[in-house]
């Protein structure tokens, strides 16, 4: 039973540090840097992309529905 | 041969900084070593592959390093798997991105990280929101059963309304977290759900030191909310609170 | 390093852990993203991108229509083509064999990107 307790704290010691290893810290992509491991090159595009994305989003939240028009056919 | 990066770390001009790096092992079990450029030394390590194998295993011990690291100098993290492929490639970033890293350095500047994550009852969480919602409801400005396209819409601005009224929920527990510790952490990064259990998701920078007090300080927070279940982790190196773009 | 890391935690690890290992979770997340062949890994990566967008779009369409700045013909139309937008992504999510977590989707509170 103790050992189960252990591990599990273990488990989410692993969690949290898998987060920010993985996750967080500097990324830097470009001529300079040959790989950010495996598949992550296309990932880090589309993270990139995505906050952009996300801050366009939030600056018109600010603007209270003055954003611009959207057409859709 | 290509180098792994660790960490960006803030030589100070010592000379001694450079030379402490041997003792560190890296994930290939080699010396950790720096490249300097102006005040800025790279850590990195030889590896094999410019493709890092992504495994636990290999992903602790680079948070073990950067650990160890974070005892002794200030330092920005670099991402896992980060590869450089000549030592000039990594002078050439530290001078490109010089003032990108001396601005970060000094928000880190003797501080450590930590986390809490505040998780609740999604089913019954919800539930009392739904129901708060029902009794405040504002007319929506469509008649469902004319077209299939006009229920359609009214399903989606429910959702809308209900997706903004959890954020709404979030954002009151941050709130409350932020003026609790705001006096140890000017600098705290929240997320709002971002699950369905985790209601608020909330990283915080510190003065090193300050740990038994922050403890004390979230148990506090903790009593007043029953209902939530509280994770507090760290200290750890300040991963997220660099911002590089 | 390990175990002295929880500071602070209310009641069962093993719970808490559950909770954090639901999807969603960026950690699980990235290992699982292995596709099995060149193809299907493309089409996840354009629907997902697709579908991101198409959410976006949608959002901000309810938003302006609670800002109350449309006129009814205006709403009308915006409902039918967000409906006939979302079916023509369920067909394409068909059509690959993908369902919603593959496409790892969820925006706002309920979910995450990426």
């Amino acid at each position: 039973m103790q050992e189960n307790v252990i591990d599990q704290s273990r488990d989410v010691t692993i969690l949290e540090i898998l987060d920010r290893v993985l996750n967080k810290g500097i990324v830097l992509s470009g001529d300079l840097v040959v790989s950010v491991a495996d598949i992550d090159l296309v990932y880090v595009g589309v993270r990139l992309l995505l906050s952009s994305v996300e801050t366009m989003e939030q600056m018109r939240n600010k603007q209270m529905g003055t954003g611009t028009d959207i057409n859709i056919k | 041969m290509p180098y792994m990066l660790y960490a960006i770390i803030a030589s100070a001009g010592k000379e001694e900084s450079l030379v402490s790096l041997s003792a560190i092992h890296g994930i290939q079990n080699t010396s950790a070593f720096g490249v300097s450029h102006n005040g800025l030394v790279a850590v990195l390590e030889e590896v094999n592959h410019a493709r890092v194998v992504v495994n636990t295993e290999n992903a602790i011990q680079y948070a073990k390093i950067i650990e160890e690291l974070h005892q002794h100098y200030d330092l920005l993290p670099a991402r896992y798997g980060t590869v450089m492929e000549t030592k000039d490639a990594a002078v050439c970033m530290l001078e490109k991105y010089r003032k990108e890293f001396e601005e970060n350095l000094q928000r880190v500047e003797n501080k450590e990280e930590f986390s809490l994550k505040v998780f609740w009852d999604y089913e019954k969480g919800s539930e009392e929101i739904r129901k708060k919602m029902a009794h405040n409801a504002t007319e929506v400005r469509i008649s469902p059963g004319e077209k299939e396209s006009a229920a359609y819409l009214f399903e989606k601005i429910k959702a809308y309304r209900f997706e903004n009224a959890l954020l709404e929920y979030a954002e009151q527990l941050c709130e409350e977290i932020r003026l609790a510790t705001e006096v140890f952490s000017p600098d705290i990064k929240f997320k709002k759900m971002p699950s369905q259990s985790l209601l608020v998701d909330a990283v915080f920078l510190q003065k090193k030191g300050l740990k038994q007090d922050f403890i004390q300080l979230v148990s506090w927070i903790k009593e007043r909310h029953e209902d939530f279940r509280f994770l507090l982790t760290g200290p750890w190196p300040p991963y997220n609170f660099v911002d590089i773009n | 390093m390990d175990s002295n890391k929880i500071l602070l935690s209310t009641g069962d690890t093993d719970e808490l852990l559950r909770d954090m290992e639901k999807p969603g979770s960026k950690a699980v997340n990235r290992f699982n993203a292995n596709p099995d062949n060149a193809e299907s890994g493309l089409a996840q990566l354009v629907l997902t991108l697709v579908e991101l967008i198409r959410k976006l779009v949608e959002k901000q369409a309810i938003r302006r229509v609670e800002g109350g700045s449309l006129s009814e013909e205006e709403i009308e139309r915006l409902g039918e083509t967000l409906m006939k937008l979302e079916l023509k992504m369920e067909e394409l999510k068909k059509v690959f064999n993908l369902k919603d977590e593959d496409l790892n989707i969820n925006l706002g509170p309920l979910g995450d990107l990426m």
